[in-house]
């Protein structure tokens, strides 16, 4: 398999010389939507991920400063009643599979390296400084929008919802919108 | 009908922190399957070079929406009581413009970035610290932000209550929708990247 | 036929699937096709008997004024609610109930203009597992009477005297949550549906994403 693009490979850790091609994805996207059926058949929800980052948030600000996040209407909600342990969620334990699953999935492949992913025309602190960035303005947005691409694009659009259908069209709009401005970070 | 199981009570909750973890392994396994650990192929969706985000994204929602649809329609699931995420419309869309930004410059969003991290990727790891940052400042702004927040409130508002169409026409548009979707990006992927060189 | 089908590619494979299970669903409708259900018919004659399903407008009354996590559901037709219905209530057909995901512990009051038609509900909620739901014994006509213009007689014993004076307390406070009895015009944002459901939001087990 070809690599015409530059990568920054660091220690190797379980990375075979070559990796094995992706699923199609039309086959993953079938595994994907058949366990977010799982998940309305089990629990009667969907999935997510900001929900449990917020949770550690949450959790965050109440053991450094527990007045200041119980005053705030936005940390109680995902405290819950005092006394209970914001952690102890679905989402966190959900979360913490996903990261298992693509572990699992990663070393299957040999696609499990310590790596900075990037395009060529970038350096690793740039790229870094974006991602940082980047990461804070999506935590902001998927706030705004009680989810992210699990939450609400999957799981709400599988559910026909509309606010979830305008999410997910705004991000692509958007994304497209803004992606001229950092072709150089990828291609 | 007892479907969704938690639901009808035949399991407690600390049984369903367990399912969570199975639940979202399956969930990470099928990301990085997709190739979504790497922030250079969730980006090429943007670029026109790999459409594998719509692609596996669509079709997730394709098989979830027909799935819950038939289940319900056998009498296996209860329909009413899977959670519909409420519509806030505004704060959505806006929160939407935004997370497609944050989408671009970082390169992931919160769900693959854990698989970025957890097969080894740095800028994965970073990004996830950048989108607990940004959860944090959301927080300590919220009080002016609320009003914002909370505006719009459609509640649970589908497809085919805003169409006025009946459920079943509804998810007929959408495979076709889907459908059209893919045949359209095997078409563009063949045109900005003939020779299906893909980052990896 | 078949030689063809087996030289289509997995991808056209599925997406053939995908068509035909979407053009099924365009055929059935709808989701929920005949939604049936067990119903334990002692338990819930039982139930009719002990008459813990009817609340009293009273009890309604300290509910909402407590702010307790309840749902108050309107049966009746759209402009009929729009005229008056009682604060923090929800408009519903009982084809919307039965469609609404509410769990099923949640607390429910159902009324209608005299009960009938709450009590026709409450039969289909009961019969599909719902455990916390009630009518309104006597209806809006028992709110009017009760809360809104609470009246005793010349004659009423000490007792009766004690309950007109909460009954007054409450219909001063819900006069003032509904300054005009005529129309409520908060109450809808726009003709066809859905009705608002805010307060619902806090009431439902909080899952995020």
């Amino acid at each position: 398999m070809s690599e015409p693009f530059a990568t920054d490979h660091g220690v190797i850790v379980s990375d075979r010389a070559e990796p094995r091609p992706y699923m199609s994805p039309y086959l993953a996207g079938v595994g994907l939507g058949l366990v977010l059926l799982a998940a309305y058949v089990v629990m009667g929800r969907g999935l997510g991920a900001s929900g449990a980052f917020t949770s550690f948030v949450a959790a965050g600000v109440e053991t450094v400063a527990p007045a200041h996040a119980r005053s705030n209407a936005f940390y109680t909600e995902y405290l819950g009643d005092p006394g209970t342990n914001p952690l102890k969620n679905w989402l966190v334990f959900e979360i913490i599979g996903v990261a298992i699953g693509g572990l699992i999935s990663g070393m299957l492949a040999g696609r499990v390296r310590k790596e900075v992913e990037k395009g060529p025309r970038i350096s690793v602190n740039k790229r870094l400084l974006f991602a940082f960035v980047g990461g804070g303005i999506m935590g902001i947005g998927s706030k705004l929008a009680r989810g992210c691409t699990s939450g609400q694009a999957l799981t709400g659009g599988a559910m026909l919802s509309v606010g979830s259908w305008a999410f997910m069209i705004a991000v692509f709009a958007s994304a497209y919108a803004v992606a001229y401005f950092f072709r150089r970070q990828w291609l | 009908m007892n479907a969704p199981f938690y639901k009808f009570g035949l399991f407690g909750e600390d049984a369903s922190l367990l399912v969570a973890l199975f639940i979202g392994i399956g969930f990470g396994f099928f990301l990085e399957r997709a190739g979504f650990g790497s922030a250079r192929k969730l980006a090429a969706q943007f670029y026109f070079t790999d459409l594998r985000v719509f692609k596996v994204m669509f079709v997730a929602i394709v098989t979830a929406m027909l799935g819950a649809f038939w289940l319900s329609w056998l009498g296996l699931l209860d329909y009413t009581q899977v959670t519909v995420p409420s519509t806030y419309l505004v704060p959505q869309i806006f929160g939407g413009l935004v997370f497609g930004v944050g989408f671009v410059m970082g390169g992931y969003c919160p769900g693959t970035c854990c698989v970025a991290a957890a097969t080894g990727r740095l800028d994965g790891v970073v990004h996830l610290f950048g989108m607990i940052s940004g959860i944090l400042i959301f927080g300590e702004l919220y009080s002016f932000i609320e009003g914002f927040y909370t505006s719009t409130p459609m509640g649970r508002f589908t497809l085919p209550d805003l169409l006025q169409l009946p459920f079943g026409l509804t998810v007929f548009l959408v495979v076709l929708l889907a459908l059209a979707g893919f045949a359209a990006a095997e078409r563009l992927e063949k045109k900005f990247n003939p020779s299906g060189e893909i980052p990896s | 036929m078949n030689t063809k089908f087996s030289s289509f590619s997995l991808n056209q494979r599925l997406a053939l699937l995908a068509g035909l299970l979407g053009f099924l669903a365009l055929v059935a409708g709808s989701p929920f096709r005949n939604q049936s259900v067990t119903i334990d018919l002692k338990e819930l004659a039982r139930a009719i008997e002990s008459e813990n399903d009817h609340i009293s407008a009273d009890q309604l009354a300290e509910w909402i004024m407590l702010k307790s996590p309840v749902r108050v559901i309107d049966l009746r037709d759209s402009i009929s609610f729009l005229t008056y219905h009682i604060p923090t209530a929800e408009c519903m057909t009982m084809e919307k109930l039965l469609e609404e995901n509410t769990s099923k512990d949640g607390k429910l009051v159902l009324y209608s203009e005299g009960g009938i038609h709450a009590a026709q509900a409450w039969m289909l909620l009961k019969a599909k597992g719902h455990t916390n739901v009630y009518t309104l014994k006597g209806g809006l006509t028992s709110w009017k009477e009760d809360i809104l213009f609470p009246a005793v007689s010349g004659a009423a014993s000490p007792e009766e005297r004690v309950l007109f004076a909460r009954r007054k307390a409450l219909s001063e406070y819900f006069r003032i949550v509904t300054p005009s009895l005529q129309v409520d015009s908060s109450a809808v944002h726009r003709k066809p549906k859905p009705p608002v459901k805010v307060k619902a939001e806090r009431e439902r087990p909080w899952e995020g994403c």
